[in-house]
């Protein structure tokens, strides 16, 4: 595995983690050619989580917008979004591994649930690390995590979200790293994690594809999807990147205006930098401060983004618009209204993007990534986005 | 006797609590200092370390790290070394951040593994800085080979898994690796959980010096007196009473 892509990626943590993670490398590549545990893994995905899941033409959405518009339907797994496509491939590997504790972080929560959930099916120790910030305005997902034992602990440093979560993961790990698996939760983190995340949601776009090609007996013109961190862009990106026909559209989370501190718009506003273990684009004042990100979507509220997709907009592989608060919000109200489908808030970006440009996408064929449920969002959404910190 | 380096955080609790802490260090005969530039998200610190960088956040930008680093020059006469993060000096570029901060011994990036030195240690050459590396309980054979080579300033080995601060304990497989690396031709210093005169007679019998920072710190947060009461005490002969 390369640890690079392009200028982007790489293993910037401190010295103790390189062990770490070169076992974890050796043992992914040792994990893909495992027979038997790779046909566990696909019974997993199938029985437990849901798969494969629908690809939806979302007829009265296409009609008022004038293209064929495809949901990919990754909402209808089980705990409700794409993060299970994950933690059910690396709980399988921390167990090839012998690991016994599991460690994540969660923005939205979705990933903690994910995670918890995993944990409980395989009889893991699990600790979900939480921003306060967040842990109050997704009070739903900690009870669901606590349910299902894992123990939630509450980041009360730095800005209270998903970067000070990470921050304190990293922590835990390197003082547990013997017995610890750090279940990170998108494409981003030190190398080997972007590859592996990235890997384990491609089966979304391999599916997709080979979905598509059914129907419509061609490739769609566009693939859409919202990036936070990116893992449910990547996934879906996956299965399209080779089709060069085919345009790629991440979807970043505009906030509420473009300037530093108000959106998350990271490939958009950012520059190359290095957070989290790797260099990708990424939201900073001119010292090389990490700047506080906002988004009214919690699981898009990031200042990074996964070093892949920093190489593939460097490339001109994929593309990378923006969609306010706003706009995220109106596209939740009109999907619910059009197509009785209440999506994140994460995904509404997605489609807030295709509604804002439908011009763009006039007569065209589209699949837009729908990587989560909205039921997380109840109290955002009733609000009319002020309840979200 | 060993080497002693103290690690301070630039301008807290403020900048001229920090210069008379500096002074304080020049006074007492201390080796070299690590002068921390604060980074908003410093993950290979422990609570005091982190809540303390942002705090000096609130009220500095990099610029009055550098501006105080000119004034410790004038202070101390030892060895001055900075302490940070990888993005600090990438995204200033290496050869920026030199001419900013103009004559110092070394780099030490907490976020920098041995792997990862390459693309730094190019802008270094020539200046006389060295990158310090690191070497750590979980460091193997061929980790220490690699450290080794090419190393400057000294090695920083770090005393556990973990942040800075909290306990100090030497395993007797992390005593066997720091026996690796001695007198290889480059000092061998131990770092994190380092608090007493107690300690620092453990890490004198293994390596060439001792680098303390959390302790030094929660000390300068109490007041300048017991900072410098605390220097004074690394000197004295442990007593049945201490720790």
């Amino acid at each position: 595995m390369k640890r690079y892509f392009g200028s982007y990626g790489g293993q910037f943590v401190p010295e103790t983690l390189i062990p770490a993670l070169d076992e974890l490398e050796a043992a992914y590549a040792a994990f893909k050619r495992d027979r038997r545990f790779q046909e566990e893994l696909a019974g997993l995905l199938r029985d437990f989580a849901g798969r494969p899941t629908p690809l939806y033409l979302a007829r009265n959405l296409s009609d008022q917008l004038s293209c064929r518009v495809y949901l990919k339907r990754e909402d209808l797994l089980h705990t409700g979004a794409h993060k299970i496509n994950n933690t059910l491939g690396q709980i399988m590997l921390a167990r090839f591994m012998g690991k016994k504790r599991i460690i994540a972080e969660t923005g939205a929560g979705q990933h903690g649930v994910a995670t918890a959930t995993v944990c409980a099916l395989l009889n893991m120790e699990c600790e979900v690390y939480m921003g306060k910030t967040d842990v109050e305005r997704q009070a739903i997902n900690v009870e669901r995590m606590h349910m299902l034992g894992a123990r939630v602990v509450p980041v009360e440093k730095g800005s209270g979200t998903l970067k000070s979560a990470i921050n304190e993961a990293l922590r835990d790990w390197v003082k547990n790293v013997k017995t610890t698996h750090y279940l990170i939760g998108s494409v981003v983190g030190p190398h080997p994690f972007p590859a592996i995340v990235a890997d384990f949601q491609s089966v979304t776009g391999k599916e997709a594809r080979a979905q598509f090609l059914k129907v419509e007996n061609r490739l769609p013109d566009s693939v859409i999807a919202c990036v936070g961190g990116g893992s449910n862009a990547m996934g879906i990106f996956k299965g399209f990147v080779r089709d060069t026909s085919v345009s790629l559209i991440g979807v970043e989370a505009g906030g509420t205006s473009l300037d530093l501190g108000h959106h998350s718009a990271t490939l958009n506003c950012g520059s190359p930098g290095i957070l989290h273990g790797a260099i990708s684009y990424l939201l900073q004042d001119e010292d090389g401060q990490v700047a506080d990100a906002h988004s009214i979507a919690p699981g898009l509220d990031y200042p990074g983004v996964g070093p892949e997709h920093s190489y593939l907009k460097d490339k001109d592989r994929a593309r990378y618009a923006i969609c306010f608060d706003e706009e995220a919000l109106a596209a939740f109200h009109l999907l619910a209204r059009q197509e009785g489908i209440l999506p994140a808030l994460e995904s509404s970006h997605a489609i807030g993007y295709l509604i804002s440009q439908k011009e763009r996408f006039r007569d065209k064929a589209v699949i837009i990534n729908l990587s989560g449920r909205g039921d997380k969002d109840m109290e955002i959404v009733r609000s009319g986005g002020t309840h979200h910190g | 006797m060993g080497k002693l380096g103290i690690y301070l955080l630039a301008n807290y609790p403020s900048k001229e609590v920090f210069l008379e802490a500096v002074r304080a260090c020049q006074d007492f005969g201390v080796d070299f200092l690590e002068v921390g530039f604060a980074f908003s998200d410093p993950v290979a610190d422990g609570d005091l370390l982190e809540r303390a960088s942002f705090e000096v956040l609130k009220r500095h930008k990099v610029a009055d790290f550098f501006e105080s680093l000119g004034e410790v020059r004038r202070l101390f006469r030892g060895r001055i070394f900075i302490m940070t993060y990888a993005n600090l000096v990438y995204r200033l570029g290496v050869a920026d951040f030199l001419t900013r901060a103009g004559r110092i011994d070394g780099l030490i990036l907490a976020d920098l593994p041995l792997r990862e030195i390459t693309r730094f240690e190019q802008g270094l050459k020539g200046t006389g800085v060295s990158l310090i590396r690191f070497l750590t309980p979980e460091s193997r054979d061929k980790d220490i080979a690699s450290a080794l080579k090419g190393a400057g300033g000294f090695i920083y080995f770090v005393s556990k898994r973990g942040t800075t601060g909290g306990g100090f304990e030497l395993d007797g497989e992390t005593k066997r690796k720091i026996a690796m690396v001695r007198g290889k031709g480059v000092d061998v210093y131990i770092g994190f959980g380092i608090r007493d005169r107690r300690h620092l007679e453990a890490v004198y019998q293994l390596a060439d010096g001792a680098i303390i920072g959390t302790q030094a710190e929660a000390e300068l947060e109490q007041s300048i007196e017991s900072f410098k009461d605390y220097l004074q005490s690394l000197k004295r002969p442990p007593t049945l009473t201490d720790g």
